[in-house]
């Protein structure tokens, strides 16, 4: 396991595709945004969390494309496919590595985020952070599963974001309604509910990708 | 051999013939209505018992789909395409039916209603679904990626409904439905409708996966 | 290891590419699979090595048939397929650790470095190999081939692209393997490279054998004759 996210890393390091693209479009979308939206800032507090996610699920498949694409330059999923490992393994390493790249563009990105929507930061930075994470491992866990799914297709541009929107729906609300939550600085038992759909939909899905990819890698 | 030379689906098609007709007779005749929602609200009727039905295709295209990558054989892979293909049918008629009977009720056509916008969701799902069977490469693997697209779509069901009806609480989840089930007298009604429903998901499935069984064949004959 | 397979059949596109395929390869042997594009040699090694799953029928190896799914059946098997099935952005060192790994090896820079140089490689072990020329991919993969001792050994088109120097290493190395009594089996379409060091010859004819023979039985110009002959 520590092999394959080697591999990953080194390979991302190698082109640093992934996270510079995801960064300059989540940018790009972010400026949209404010353009599009060009309203108060007392209603931009509260459209901003619906908005942050929208820009995290776009630049997601922007990095899942990738991410899985890769692979079959050269035939190189072939190697790890006909070898003696586990291969839900393989869908465990790219879960952590996707997770890893998307919270590095998002750091980057997330700044500006705040600066060009003139958002005031007057809420727990800590909580703040733990939905990132939570939301983004959901999102890149159902996004490698569909992915797997997707890998061979010859629409797999249009296939990851038509089938992971609808699927991922549960975890943008979530996501959404926490991040709203937190901005508001209510207390954590008000919105519990939402961190347990969150999980649940995290640990669900990464199980079944565990499960399934061994199905899916095969020809 | 077309489909209705077969005697069962012949009895099974006249069946369903039959009771559409009683069906929409007693909808539109001695159906108990509801006090607060006159003619309009009898789409409940339809609109209901269409959306379970819906569901259960759905819950099918699971079942099916687990079976397939458990035994591997490819009459699981096309009972599971036809219950998606059925499913999906109905979903869409529940996604008609929803808007007539929200607009005089609500007085809009679209509400985020929990169940309504569950059907929405799992309806684009299965759009999905059906792209990537079209366009997802060789079809012996395109069988492996749809079952797995089935099973998560269904297990999603559950979450997309909670968060949908936490979302926003301050819709009640159809207050209509509540209503109808006060009448005393609906329950034969109601009953007759699912077996109609029952029968005519039943029956498109049954086309759709000769549809499919004969196209596999054809295909085998010409290599 | 003997590498049994029965009544193989596999489809693509709906299109039957393997019809009933059934053949034994004996521990230490070298098998050569010949015949047009398309004729199934490349599916039948995908197979075998489980990256393709088995449409129906049965294969084993050394009596344990292998399932999709079950890692342990990969256990004595090597693809070395027709691409390089290596990551172009990492080095050759970098890929041939990453290969090491996933067989359990874990070996060192020097082993590693043995392996590079007995193929000479060992200059540009630390270029990315999206960088190497095809004649040097496919050495790389003969070096990947080597590191790795699988008892069964799955050869695609190992020639293409290799020069004399080339071809003159790679009949060293297996002549090392056949030492050590590797199994293997080759797909390739040089005649006369098949008739030097093959002990049995399989030809395929879409999708179905047409030829075997066994060259310890047969003499190489009968073989050469009866291969050309049924073209």
């Amino acid at each position: 396991m520590g092999n394959l996210i080697w591999k990953e890393l080194i390979n991302e390091w190698r082109s640093r595709e992934m996270v510079v693209s995801m960064f300059i479009f989540g940018l790009a979308v972010t400026l949209v945004f404010a353009f599009a939206f060009n309203v108060s800032p007392v209603l931009f507090r509260q459209f901003a969390p619906g908005l942050l996610w929208v820009v995290i699920l776009f630049t997601s498949v922007l990095g899942l494309n990738r991410l899985f694409s890769y692979e079959g330059d050269m035939d190189a999923h072939w190697s790890w496919i006909s070898a003696p490992i586990d291969r839900g393994l393989v869908f465990l390493s790219k879960l952590l590595v996707g997770f890893i790249f998307l919270s590095m563009a998002e750091l980057l990105f997330i700044v500006p985020f705040f600066l060009f929507l003139n958002l005031d930061v007057s809420f727990s930075i800590l909580f703040f952070l733990g939905i990132l994470i939570l939301g983004n491992s959901a999102i890149i866990s159902i996004g490698c599963l569909i992915s797997g799914l997707a890998l061979r297709a010859n629409m797999r541009e249009v296939l990851i974001p038509v089938l992971l929107f609808p699927l991922a729906s549960p975890v943008v609300i979530a996501a959404t309604k926490s991040t709203v939550f937190i901005f508001e600085n209510k207390p954590f038992g008000e919105w519990r509910i939402w961190i347990l759909i969150l999980f649940t939909f995290l640990l669900t899905s990464a199980l079944l990708g565990y499960l399934f990819y061994d199905q899916i890698v095969e020809e | 051999m077309s489909f209705l030379a077969l005697r069962v689906n012949k009895i099974h098609f006249l069946l369903a013939a039959f009771l559409s007709g009683i069906n929409i007779f007693l909808i539109l005749t001695i159906a108990p209505q509801n006090q607060l929602q006159p003619d309009f609200g009898n789409i409940f009727y339809i609109h209901v018992p269409v959306a379970w039905t819906a569901f259960i295709g759905y819950l099918l295209v699971m079942i099916f789909s687990i079976l397939f990558l458990w035994k591997q054989g490819q009459t699981w892979d096309h009972f599971a395409l036809a219950s998606a293909e059925a499913g999906t049918m109905f979903m869409f008629l529940v996604l008609i039916t929803g808007p007539i009977w929200a607009k005089p009720a609500w007085g809009h056509f679209w509400v985020w209603e929990p169940r309504l916008t569950t059907s929405l969701v799992l309806f684009l799902i299965f759009l999905g679904y059906f792209m990537l069977r079209e366009f997802g490469g060789n079809p012996e693997q395109v069988s492996r990626y749809a079952a797995v697209l089935g099973i998560i779509a269904f297990l999603d069901v559950p979450l997309i409904f909670l968060s949908v009806k936490l979302w926003l609480p301050e819709l009640q989840s159809h207050p209509q439905v509540g209503q109808y089930f006060e009448n005393t007298g609906i329950m034969p009604v109601l009953m007759i409708n699912y077996s109609f429903l029952s029968l005519l998901v039943v029956i498109s499935f049954m086309i759709r996966f000769r549809v499919h069984n004969l196209k596999k064949r054809e295909t085998h004959n010409i290599i | 290891m003997q590498v049994e397979v029965s009544g193989l059949c596999k489809s693509f596109y709906r299109q039957t590419v393997l019809n009933k395929v059934s053949f034994t390869i004996l521990s230490g042997s070298v098998v050569c699979l010949l015949g047009p594009n398309g004729s199934g040699k490349t599916t039948i090694l995908k197979i075998l090595s489980s990256i393709a799953s088995i449409g129906s029928g049965k294969v084993s190896i050394n009596g344990k048939e292998i399932f999709p799914g079950d890692p342990s059946s990969r256990k004595f098997s090597l693809y070395i397929g027709h691409n390089a099935s290596l990551y172009p952005s990492l080095s050759a060192l970098e890929n041939l650790f990453f290969i090491s790994g996933l067989y359990g090896l874990n070996a060192s820079v020097d082993k590693i470095d043995e392996h590079l140089r007995f193929l000479s490689l060992d200059n540009h072990r630390d270029k990315q190999i999206k960088f190497y020329s095809q004649g040097m991919l496919q050495r790389l993969k003969l070096a990947v081939a080597d590191l790795i001792p699988s008892p069964v050994l799955y050869l695609d088109e190992p020639l293409n692209a290799l020069d004399q120097e080339g071809a003159n290493l790679f009949n060293d190395l297996i002549i090392e393997w056949k030492k050590v009594n590797r199994t293997m089996l080759i797909a390739t379409h040089n005649i006369d490279w098949v008739l030097g060091v093959a002990d049995r010859i399989i030809t395929l004819k879409n999708g179905q054998i047409d030829l075997d023979l066994d060259l310890k039985v047969m003499s190489k110009e009968d073989a050469g004759n009866l291969i050309t002959g049924s073209g």
